[in-house]
């Protein structure tokens, strides 16, 4: 692969960043970091992205590279037109510490090691990659290829955001590489980085904490991803939504604070069919603390919050929903009877699974969400992985391909783990080094903002919050 | 104090982990000639890269867009991660395993992998390395 390549492919997430930046008056908190900002931008680029190949499959229009370009500066350029404008840029950090090169250097070591196809996850072969080559040469999703019956392996009912994805970049570049689709992973694998460092920023961490915090997730992120090889996989998609949740879930909800989670939601809803109820969750919980805060808001209110939160979600979900059942795509192994006589193995199993080499020890952490129900700036994340927790464990006592239960939990619950361990990190960090009997709100505010104009809007924000 | 010497001990741990997985990835990739299982196949090691020069070959002598069946004479657990790979690398055709019941129906050309298939419907077209093209017969 040359490196000409490299660079298109590298270009793709800075594409999306351009074009969910159009964005910026809905997901742009004045407090947020530039590097967080960026996360989110390129999330709702994605978002944005996915709706587009979608409303193309549906017009029958084939994806072509000319036309896709043509199509992003158009909505760029309207979108600039039409859409008010951000908040005010806020400088790159200038805090940057030890923690922030720890994290560099994983990341960089990972990529390194990702673009030799050496750690390339196995369904990556089996189903991301090659769906990912197959819309590219259809220059569309291919819903005929995936309702064949052979088929079944390529989880034909997943959402394809991923494997558009790379079908984008490969038409970018001109052909589907390998190396360019494991660049993608690292693209994500450093949003979750940033998305995790603001995290620990807007939790009200000290700087020593932020530090430590980055890189322990860095680390341990990086551990996981080189030796349980989860390059090119979905999964880094979840990870990188939850993270990304955090800094809306530890603020109290506001009107951005919804975009935020509506657009994180509706970008782990078209990544991978986990998604969808980690979506829904995220939905629901944001809009719930509308409904139960201290300030209940009137009718008219509560449904502007709702569209806020739930419409981007949904215009991924229904149309996902109507073609997977158009192309009667859905396999019956998902589902089933609830079997409680699975629990002893599930329990052994998942025993067994905590002592997974590649988390060293970092897989237990999965657990602690129900700890942080306990401190209230952490609550609402804790009850979003709470549920996403359950939502696992009831697959395991439902689906139909967990009859041989150990074999099923034995080969996804490290990776489901991965999904949901980096943001319980950021939180866990938050809630123990601000001790757990802290009365929440307002901590976030003895954060050092980033730069003289956001520590104006950060007095403005204490106003606010007081 | 107790807070931050905890955190300085945790990431130390993580780095260990790390810098033993990085260490783990780059000796695995160093030995990557040996054959191995179906489970470690990864992209450069051997058992791929055969598979990958005998579907190069194979898809010369194929029209793309074609239904192929594959097989190879393998463990049924080897068999079903050799077809996913063959899939992989075979992106413009749909690849059917041998075994699946379309193949009777659907299949125009046939891929044995390390195998030969003896089957009337069977017409040898070319020898691939390490492996067979065959030309299916019109039921």
């Amino acid at each position: 692969m040359n490196g000409t390549a490299l660079l298109v492919a590298a270009a793709v997430p800075a594409l999306l960043a351009l074009l969910g930046s159009r964005l910026a008056a809905g997901l742009a908190a004045p407090g947020d970091g530039a590097l967080y900002r960026a996360t989110v931008y390129v999330l709702g680029g994605a978002v944005v992205l996915h709706i587009l190949l979608t409303l193309l499959d549906f017009a029958r229009i084939p994806w072509h590279p000319l036309l896709l370009v043509l199509l992003g500066l158009a909505l760029y350029v309207l979108a600039g037109r039409f859409l008010p404008r951000g908040p005010e840029r806020p400088g790159l950090p200038s805090d940057l510490g030890w923690g922030d090169g720890i994290a560099l250097f994983a990341l960089a070591v990972f990529l390194l090691i990702a673009l030799t196809g050496w750690i390339t996850f196995n369904d990556f072969i089996f189903h991301w990659g090659i769906k990912g080559e197959r819309f590219h040469t259809a220059r569309g999703t291919d819903y005929t290829y995936l309702a064949r019956g052979w088929n079944w392996v390529l989880h034909p009912d997943y959402p394809n955001l991923l494997p558009e994805i790379y079908a984008v970049t490969a038409l970018l570049t001109g052909r589907f590489e390998m190396p360019a689709m494991m660049l993608q992973s690292g693209a994500f694998f450093a949003l979750l980085l940033a998305a995790a460092r603001e995290g620990l920023r807007q939790g009200g961490a000290d700087r020593f904490t932020r530090q430590t915090g980055l890189a322990l997730i860095a680390l341990a992120i990086g551990a996981f991803g080189i030796g349980y090889m989860t390059a090119g996989g979905a999964d880094w998609l979840l990870a990188l939504a939850l993270t990304a949740a955090v800094p809306p879930l530890l603020r109290p909800p506001d009107r951005v604070g919804d975009f935020q989670i509506g657009v994180i939601a509706a970008f782990a809803a078209a990544a991978k069919v986990e998604g969808v109820p980690l979506a829904a969750f995220l939905v629901l919980v944001q809009w719930a603390r509308h409904l139960l805060g201290e300030r209940r808001p009137a009718l008219r209110e509560a449904i502007h919050a709702a569209l806020r939160t739930g419409l981007p979600a949904a215009a991924v979900v229904l149309p996902w929903l109507g073609r997977t059942i158009h192309h009667h795509l859905f396999l019956a192994l998902n589902s089933g009877p609830f079997t409680l006589s699975r629990a002893p193995g599930i329990l052994a199993a998942v025993l067994e699974t905590l002592q997974t080499a590649a988390w060293h020890g970092f897989l237990w952490a999965m657990f602690l969400p129900p700890l942080l129900l306990l401190h209230r700036r952490t609550r609402p994340f804790a009850i979003v992985a709470t549920l996403q927790l359950l939502f696992y464990f009831y697959v395991y006592f439902t689906s139909a391909s967990a009859d041989q239960i150990r074999v099923f939990v034995l080969s996804n619950f490290a990776r489901l783990g991965f999904q949901v361990i980096p943001a319980i990190l950021v939180t866990a960090l938050v809630a123990w080094r601000s001790g757990w009997n802290e009365k929440g709100r307002g901590a976030a505010l003895s954060t050092a903002p980033e730069d003289p104009a956001s520590a104006q809007r950060g007095v403005l924000i204490t106003t606010a919050l007081l | 104090m107790l807070k931050r010497l905890a955190l300085v001990l945790l990431v130390a741990w993580a780095a260990a982990g790390f810098l033993q997985e990085v260490n783990q990835a780059v000796a695995g990739y160093d030995d990557r000639a040996p054959q191995r299982g179906s489970w470690a196949w990864r992209f450069g090691t051997a058992e791929t890269e055969d598979l990958t020069r005998c579907l190069e070959a194979a898809q010369r002598l194929m029209p793309a867009g074609s239904t192929v069946a594959f097989t190879s004479e393998d463990h049924p657990e080897i068999q079903f991660a050799r077809w996913r790979w063959a899939a992989y690398l075979l992106p413009a055709y749909d690849v059917i395993p041998v075994s699946d019941p379309a193949t009777g129906t659907l299949a125009q050309y046939a891929i044995a992998y390390r195998t030969k298939i003896d089957h009337p419907r069977a017409e040898l077209m070319s020898i691939l390395p390490h492996g067979w093209l065959y030309r299916v017969k019109p039921q």
